[in-house]
């Protein structure tokens, strides 16, 4: 995985997450953008880069918020390994696997924000946990198809290519 | 071999991060925090000011406006104006009698605007919370000193970075408390009357507003409190000059779904405080 425009796209990413999420609320649930950018470094690069890739956008996205430091590595580790974990059963680039991983992705984001929030209150309320999992599942397809469609920008490898490097 | 050490770095990593989000205090990592949002500026601050024009126009805010005379200004400059006088007469009225009370002071009394300095909000919380990422001289400004702007108060500052980053928490975050008293316009529109004793603790609904639910409808009644009236800050922890200070509107008193006498009253800031391009920090 190539760092440059993997760092750009996090950027890009986490600058639309703080300048527009907000503004784009439905029900005042807003839709979490970086995910479907985690999705796709989770189910593109190898395991370690990805592993270590969303972990750090995670703490990125933490410098943006009041969340407690710590909450989005979590969250995106957890999604990274539910990903890689199911990554030798699904198509990658179909849409309908777009959707369910970000799904699953909010319902992961859902579970770990309330957990953290019994510990650290406040604790967002069920509805717009619902809500932002829904809202930025119907968004994952059509973040990540400009993102598939770029792919080759990021470099990544094959995991056999690179495990027979090792 | 190098797999084990990275497997053993990450769960390092992972531990850091638990330890983090469930057990060190949060002060601990603001320090660093406010310092990295300005490195986001380039983006955040376009993004944020042409999505908070967007959302101005398709969703505008309800003005006040008043019936006061004709002349060449426009309905705009007239109702503006009128906000911004009323919000003063009425944080005129607390101060005053706050003054009255510990006979001193003097010097606070004035348009506010005098003891604030401007920040420019460049963004929104990345997360769920309600907070405005700011950016501007900081020098002298600390976390918990109060935000305004001319609609009334915003929040108060979560964090602040020797690099002109801070973030402002708001009012209507779900996090935030503050005491509050109600008040309104008599037929004498310089006159703010307050509601008796009435005092209450509110908290953001992570909505657009804020909510109580301490009073009893008995209470409520008995102040003749309505939808409307003024709900103005009245807690300690903030300045004098802060006092009276509006926080939004009565927007809806209703009776509480987990008691049957408990009034739920919702409060609303006069804007979408999500969509401001400037705040104004109370550093005196």
């Amino acid at each position: 995985m190539r760092f440059i425009p993997t760092l750009i796209l996090a950027y890009l990413a986490l600058g639309l997450q703080s300048g527009l999420a907000q503004h784009i609320q439905i029900r005042d649930a807003s839709p979490n953008l970086v995910l479907p950018v985690v999705i796709f470094i989770a189910l593109y690069a190898s395991r370690d880069s990805a592993l270590l890739g969303t972990y750090l956008i995670g703490l990125m996205q933490d410098m943006l918020s009041m969340v407690p430091l710590g909450v989005n590595p979590l969250m995106y580790a957890a999604i990274t390994a539910a990903v890689r974990m199911t990554q030798p059963a699904i198509h990658r680039e179909h849409w309908l696997t777009h959707i369910l991983l970000g799904l699953a992705g909010g319902v992961l984001q859902g579970v770990i924000l309330s957990i953290v929030g019994l510990r650290m209150p406040p604790r967002p309320p069920v509805e717009m946990l619902l809500v932002s999992t829904l809202y930025t599942a119907a968004l994952c397809p059509i973040l990540l198809r400009p993102l598939l469609a770029s792919r080759r920008i990021f470099g990544f490898q094959p995991e056999r290519k690179m495990l027979g490097r090792v | 071999m190098a797999w084990i050490t990275f497997n053993r770095i990450y769960a390092g990593l992972i531990i850091v991060a638990v330890v983090s989000a469930m057990i060190a205090p949060k002060p601990f990592s603001d320090k660093a925090r406010a310092q990295i949002q300005r490195i986001f500026m380039p983006i955040t601050y376009p993004i944020h000011t042409v999505a908070s024009v967007v959302s101005r126009r398709i969703s505008p805010q309800a003005v006040e406006v008043e019936r006061s005379g004709g002349g060449p200004r426009t309905y705009q400059e007239i109702a503006d104006e009128n906000r911004d006088l009323r919000v003063e007469v009425a944080n005129l009225t607390a101060q005053l009698r706050a003054l009255q009370e510990v006979n001193a002071e003097r010097e606070l009394v004035g348009p506010l605007r005098e003891f604030c300095r401007p920040l420019r909000v460049t963004g929104n919380d990345t997360g769920m919370r309600r907070a405005l990422l700011v950016q501007g001289p900081v020098q002298g400004m600390r976390a918990g000193m109060a935000a305004l702007y001319p609609g009334g108060m915003v929040g108060k500052l979560d964090r602040v970075g020797w690099s002109g980053g801070a973030q402002v928490q708001l009012i209507t975050d779900r996090g935030f408390r503050i005491t509050a008293s109600f008040g309104r316009f008599s037929e004498n529109p310089r006159h703010f009357q307050e509601l008796g004793s009435l005092r209450t603790l509110f908290e953001g609904d992570g909505r657009n507003g804020l909510v109580c639910g301490i009073l009893s409808m008995k209470q409520v009644r008995d102040a003749g409190l309505k939808e409307g009236d003024w709900a103005v800050v009245a807690d300690s922890d903030y300045p004098t000059a802060l006092q009276g200070y509006r926080l939004g509107l009565v927007k809806a008193i209703e009776t509480s779904r987990e008691g049957l006498e408990v009034a739920r009253i919702t409060v609303r800031p006069q804007e979408d405080l999500l969509t401001l391009r400037e705040v104004m920090v109370l550093v005196k």
